[in-house]
């Protein structure tokens, strides 16, 4: 717990080294721009809030590791951790501990229900693979690819599920594969109507995605649905027209006056958003405005801002007079059907 | 294009990635005795100094001298870390030394560069078309490479007095070295090619795909099980058990029916069952012949 009760710590467990450093890098980004609005706002109790960030580096143990460091050492009040491996690895630490998480982010379905201390503003993977599901139904045979990681298998699972009989061939590979030819080889002749791409987004996407566009003339007449990983204008950079007409399946694109100025005020005053650009920059900044709130309702006690989460309407940009409803999710977040135009996400 | 055709190529460019690994670590087992699995951190070392300087200077002449000299570096390196080893005939403290070197060396290249996949070169890679089936450019370097630099060193090997002298460095030291011959040159200088060798194949993994902290590792083991399974005195033995690890698994995974659900992660598992069956058979190498004992 905090050493001074006049000052509110939160501890942030997101990946600022390794394949997923990019949303590192913009998670600060868009927790420094709602901080300096928070403190801006008399913070807490007047004081400012202050952010501990440690590198968890989308990986189990190393939040784990990061999660002792800033409830021990650091004394944070509450959390914010980011990949869904790193909330579901300090679940049972929060719930022992009584430490209150908040994701933005995370948004693996294991999540619900894995303590009554952790909370994600996310949207859940079921939601966006029910939606994966509902564009893939219409064709009548499927072949998928896969990374083998939560995300990807938590995907994978639910198009399985969902798809039955019409998924001909669902192809897995290790996350440190750099060679797909011969997956790739395998997907093109499988008669398959449609391909589902589901890699973690970053280098191995783009790596994929190149070495699919050695023989474009293979995907010709075959249509391609994919999930975050090609939805970023920078991962569909040199793969153009592989991408050109592909089904990208996201969070919504949030793009009302409000959002566009926060966007706009996080790429001014602190770095560009892309990766994270859209619902998951408003939920992640909720998440914080949502600690903050609940600490100047209550104190900082973390027993007590759980209690007030769990109870009252949330705040923020997209949260804003939602109630958790004794869930760890949101309750009704839809996701988002993209389609890649003249090298756009055009939301469908 | 032909399916068959071309997975064959495919697998082909990474059975020969392996097969430059099996043949390095069988020359340095040959003047050693010592299993060299440090290669497959060294081939990724090599490769991200030519990672480095090919995104500074964009010449593959500066990049390609560059990274010579870190593999000359590497295999000096070697041979004064493995050579006591040698001496005293500690060949299992030599495997481990070698292995806490390789294992030692990952991990910088991990903190150097992080872990994320680095591609050397940008946008989608040039393709030869031969009709039935098409290879990257890199790919085709690999393989032509490959196999050439194979017949090579297998010609040399086995149809030249040099080859004799190689082979019997291990055996009789002493009597090669009262032949004029510097044994302790000839092993370092082993070392040296087997070094880069084995990063020539880092190189072309980097440019074919892109490079990994730990990409070498599953190279390495493979060509040592290669090593092992086709005989550690004899290199065609190597040469085949390379590409029965390499390509066996590729047909299982893309010819075998659809309910097994085979996919590109089981592929390790297919080398594993391999290497057990052929141990089994043939416990001292494909081509062994059964010795009577009296």
């Amino acid at each position: 717990m905090s050493e001074s009760d006049e000052t509110l710590k939160i501890g942030v467990i997101a990946p600022l080294s390794g394949n997923a450093s990019q949303y590192g890098e913009e998670t600060q980004r868009i927790l420094s721009a709602t901080l300096k609005e928070i403190n801006e706002n008399g913070g807490y109790n007047g004081s400012n809030v202050e952010l501990v960030y440690e590198d968890g580096k989308c990986s189990g143990s190393d939040a784990v590791t990061s999660f002792q460091k800033l409830v021990d050492i650091d004394g944070v009040d509450a959390i914010i951790p980011f990949c869904s491996p790193e909330s579901l690895a300090i679940a049972p630490l929060t719930e022992s501990l009584q430490m209150l998480a908040v994701s933005g982010t995370s948004s693996n379905p294991d999540i619900e229900g894995a303590s009554s201390y952790l909370f994600s503003l996310s949207y859940s993977d079921s939601v966006i693979g029910e939606t994966l599901v509902d564009e893939l139904d219409k064709f009548e045979t499927v072949a998928m690819v896969t990374e083998q990681n939560d995300y990807s298998m938590g995907l994978k699972n639910v198009i399985e599920a969902g798809l039955g009989e019409k998924v001909v061939i669902s192809e897995t590979f290790e996350s440190t594969t750099t060679d797909f030819r011969n997956v790739i080889e395998k997907l093109a002749n499988s008669g398959a109507q449609a391909i589902f791409l589901n890699p973690f987004p970053g280098p191995t996407a783009t790596n994929l995605a190149k070495q699919m566009s050695e023989d474009l003339s293979k995907f010709e007449d075959i249509q391609l649905v994919s999930q975050i990983a090609y939805l970023t204008d920078e991962s569909r950079q040199g793969i153009a027209e592989l991408a050109n007409g592909m089904i990208v399946v996201d969070s919504p694109m949030v793009d009302s006056p409000e959002a566009n100025a926060f966007y706009e005020n996080v790429e001014t005053n602190f770095g560009e958003i892309s990766a994270l650009k859209g619902y998951l920059t408003l939920s992640l900044s909720d998440a914080l405005t949502n600690l903050v709130a609940a600490a100047n309702a209550v104190g900082d006690d973390s027993v007590a801002m759980r209690e007030y989460l769990a109870n009252n309407p949330l705040v923020g940009r997209v949260a804003d007079g939602i109630e958790f409803d004794g869930m760890s999710y949101l309750p009704g977040v839809r996701a988002g059907v993209f389609q890649i135009i003249d090298g756009k996400a055009v939301l469908q | 294009m032909d399916f068959f055709l071309q997975i064959l190529v495919n697998s082909l460019v990474t059975g020969t990635q392996v097969l430059l690994f099996a043949v390095s670590l069988y020359l340095i087992r040959s003047v050693s005795k010592i299993e060299h699995v440090a290669l497959g951190a060294i081939a990724t070392f090599v490769a991200y100094m030519f990672y480095v300087v090919f995104m500074f200077s964009g010449s593959f002449v500066a990049s390609g001298i560059f990274a010579l000299g870190w593999a000359l570096i590497f295999g000096y390196i070697s041979f004064h870390l493995l050579e006591k080893f040698y001496k005293n005939n500690d060949t299992l403290l030599g495997l481990l030394a070698s292995l806490s070197f390789g294992i030692a060396l990952e991990s910088l290249i991990g903190i150097i560069f992080e872990t994320d996949a680095k591609s050397i070169l940008d946008g989608v890679l040039p393709v030869v078309d031969f009709g039935l089936f098409r290879i990257t450019t890199p790919g085709l370097i690999t393989v032509s490479m490959g196999l050439v630099l194979t017949m090579i060193i297998a010609f040399v090997v086995l149809r030249t007095p040099y080859g004799r002298v190689l082979r019997s460095i291990t055996e009789n030291n002493a009597l090669v070295s009262s032949l004029g011959v510097n044994a302790g040159f000839v092993r370092m200088a082993i070392y040296c090619m087997g070094c880069v060798l084995t990063g020539f194949v880092g190189v072309m993994i980097g440019l074919n795909s892109a490079l990994t902290p730990f990409m070498g590792f599953n190279l390495v083991i493979t060509g040592f099980i290669a090593l092992f399974i086709g005989g550690v005195t004899d290199i065609r033995g190597v040469v085949v058990a390379t590409y029965l690890l390499s390509l066996v698994p590729e047909f299982l995974i893309n010819y075998s029916p659809r309910y097994l659900d085979f996919s590109a992660s089981h592929k390790m598992f297919f080398v594993f069952v391999i290497a057990l069956v052929c141990v089994l058979a043939k416990p001292n190498g494909l081509f062994s012949k059964r010795i009577r004992k009296s």
